[in-house]
């Protein structure tokens, strides 16, 4: 069960302006969206991994991995500021 | 060339036009008047480009005039439901917030696609706001009446779209199908409604309601005219990176169905059917020799994991809004939104993966049928002011159970077609054609089939050939 406590944290969290008639409303509400989540819970589909789309798609974004870059010297060459092989930045810390 | 002598097909159009019997800017006349006559009733354009609709035209013949090649539909007028960008015009999505947005820079990918075919822009059309709805009763445009009986809804949230086709406005329109915005009105309303594969076609420049749901996809008179929107529309677009880099495919429109294993479903879609609902399956399974039954399993659950995930995801798009703006929703939406918002993570992450055991399920299922039957809708077009209905003898909400046959399917994005079928006496229902993912052809097959022997067609409403 939903609590109107419940309610009231989570739209606090979203930033929500709900009246108290609306508090009591959503809380029925989300109480009817539990029922449908207890339908899904009833199957096992603990090992499944969540997908996020209609039908997996592969195209959509590039694998997030490590490369070395070999051109070393085009990078440092674009910086605005530079000593030896450093960026050079401002100073941020202490006086 | 008046506009009473319409409607045509787009087919039918494009013929004429060849031929030479009436020219394009005698066409968009004709069609702009007949826009003009029906739609104080109809209520299905909330924008009409009668200006640019005339220099397109024009334009139209003079190519013809001077010999240049012209696209495969070349002077056939479209429409589009308003939540699809037109440049220079604002995007409404039904809502009034997007009002005081600019016009958009740029056409949508799909509207661009047609006009290079050659068709014609006429104008946008009614929805439900942002797209959450199955009945276009929208608060701030009010509601859009079904052609086939004013006193009731057409459907929704396309329901612009599929009205303007029913009545013979324009022979094309697009709409957009998350939980059965193409399917639903395009059953209530008696016409062809095409929603493809999920990422199919480009949705660049489409207002998006749940993106891992959001499908377009055309509405038409006939199959030719389905099957010939979908061709041109296809293609891979950099807007949209769910759209898919597969090559566009030819439809074959032969209507040839040997080898074809076709199996109606039974479990949840055979809940619930109202009398007619029940009958036009019947003819279409008999038409097309179904002998078989499949069950997607647990169908049930996935209506109720596709609310969870188009609550959520609806929700968090409009966040912004629903914090500062909400005053400006149509009521009948801001609940659903409002309250799925406030829908924890581990909910939507569990409809997700049950999404993935779904899907898995379904696809060994078609290893052993290539079409698969289902009702669109359990019962005819209920009236306008009607709120609940009645569903295997329990009294249920209408705006949510519209969508009891279409939401299993397009939550793991199949592609599907809804066809017509008019019992004598009785309001149009519409019939699903359920392939696996990308195999549009076979749809098209079984429907072209399906039209030539004439179970299904799209004749004219009454209350249209009266005025």
């Amino acid at each position: 069960m939903i609590d109107l406590e419940q309610v009231r944290k989570v739209a606090l969290l979203a930033r929500l302006e709900l009246t108290d008639a609306e508090e009591q409303q959503f809380t029925e509400q989300l109480n009817g969206i539990l029922g449908y989540v207890e339908q899904l819970s009833e199957l096992n589909t603990e090992n499944i991994e969540p997908t996020t789309r209609a039908i997996e798609l592969s195209n959509i974004t590039r694998q997030d991995a490590l490369e070395p870059f070999e051109d070393r010297e085009s990078i440092l060459g674009i910086s605005p500021d530079r000593e030896d092989d450093f960026f050079k930045v401002p100073k941020i810390l202490g006086s | 060339m008046t506009a009473s002598t319409l409607p045509l097909t787009a087919a039918e159009i494009t013929t004429h036009l060849q031929q030479g019997d009436f020219t394009a800017q005698e066409l968009v006349t004709a069609t702009l008047e007949r826009i003009q006559t029906h739609n104080d009733r109809l209520n299905c354009f909330t924008t009409v480009l009668a200006e640019e609709a005339m220099k397109v035209a024009a334009e139209t013949d003079r190519r013809r005039l001077a010999g240049e090649s012209m696209g495969p539909l070349a002077g056939v007028p479209f429409a589009v439901k308003n939540l699809f960008d037109i440049a220079g015009t604002v995007t409404l999505a039904g809502s009034k917030i997007n009002q005081t947005n600019p016009p958009a820079t740029q056409d949508a990918t799909a509207v661009a696609r047609l006009k290079a075919a050659g068709a014609i822009l006429v104008g946008a059309l009614n929805m439900d706001e942002y797209a959450y709805g199955f009945v276009t009763v929208n608060n701030h445009y009010g509601a859009t009446p079904n052609p086939h009986d004013p006193t009731r809804i057409s459907g929704g949230s396309s329901g612009g779209s599929a009205a303007a086709v029913s009545a013979g406005l324009v022979p094309l329109t697009l709409g957009s199908d998350t939980n059965g915005s193409i399917r639903v009105p395009a059953a209530l309303c008696g016409v062809y409604g095409l929603k493809p594969t999920y990422g199919r076609l480009s949705r660049a420049g489409a207002f998006l309601f749940s993106s891992s749901l959001d499908h377009i996809g055309p509405f038409g008179r006939s199959v030719e005219d389905i099957a010939n929107a979908f061709h041109v529309l296809q293609g891979s677009d950099d807007r949209d990176p769910i759209c898919t880099d597969r090559p566009a495919t030819v439809p074959n429109l032969s209507g040839e169905m040997d080898g074809i294993r076709v199996a109606v479903a039974t479990g949840h879609f055979s809940r619930g059917l109202a009398p007619t609902v029940a009958q036009a399956l019947e003819k279409v399974t008999t038409a097309l020799n179904a002998t078989r039954t499949v069950t997607l399993p647990e169908a049930a659950r996935a209506r109720a994991a596709a609310y969870l995930i188009t609550a959520s995801e609806g929700s968090q798009l409009h966040l912004s809004r629903l914090q500062n703006q909400l005053d400006e929703f149509d009521p009948a939406t801001c609940d659903r939104f409002l309250a799925g918002a406030l829908i924890p993570s581990s909910w939507y992450i569990q409809a997700q993966r049950f999404r993935r055991w779904y899907r898995d399920q379904v696809r060994e299922l078609f290893k052993t049928v290539d079409l698969i039957l289902a009702p669109t809708t359990p019962c005819p077009a209920p009236f306008i002011d009607q709120t609940t209905m009645d569903l295997e003898g329990e009294t249920v909400l209408v705006r949510p159970h519209l969508g009891f046959y279409t939401q299993p399917l397009s939550f793991i994005g199949l592609p599907v077609l809804s066809v017509p079928i008019h019992l004598p006496g009785e309001l149009p229902v519409g019939v699903q054609l359920i392939a696996r993912p990308y195999d549009e052809q076979t749809l098209f097959t079984a429907a072209i089939a399906l039209q030539q022997a004439g179970i299904t067609h799209t004749p004219l409403p009454l209350v249209v050939c009266q005025d």
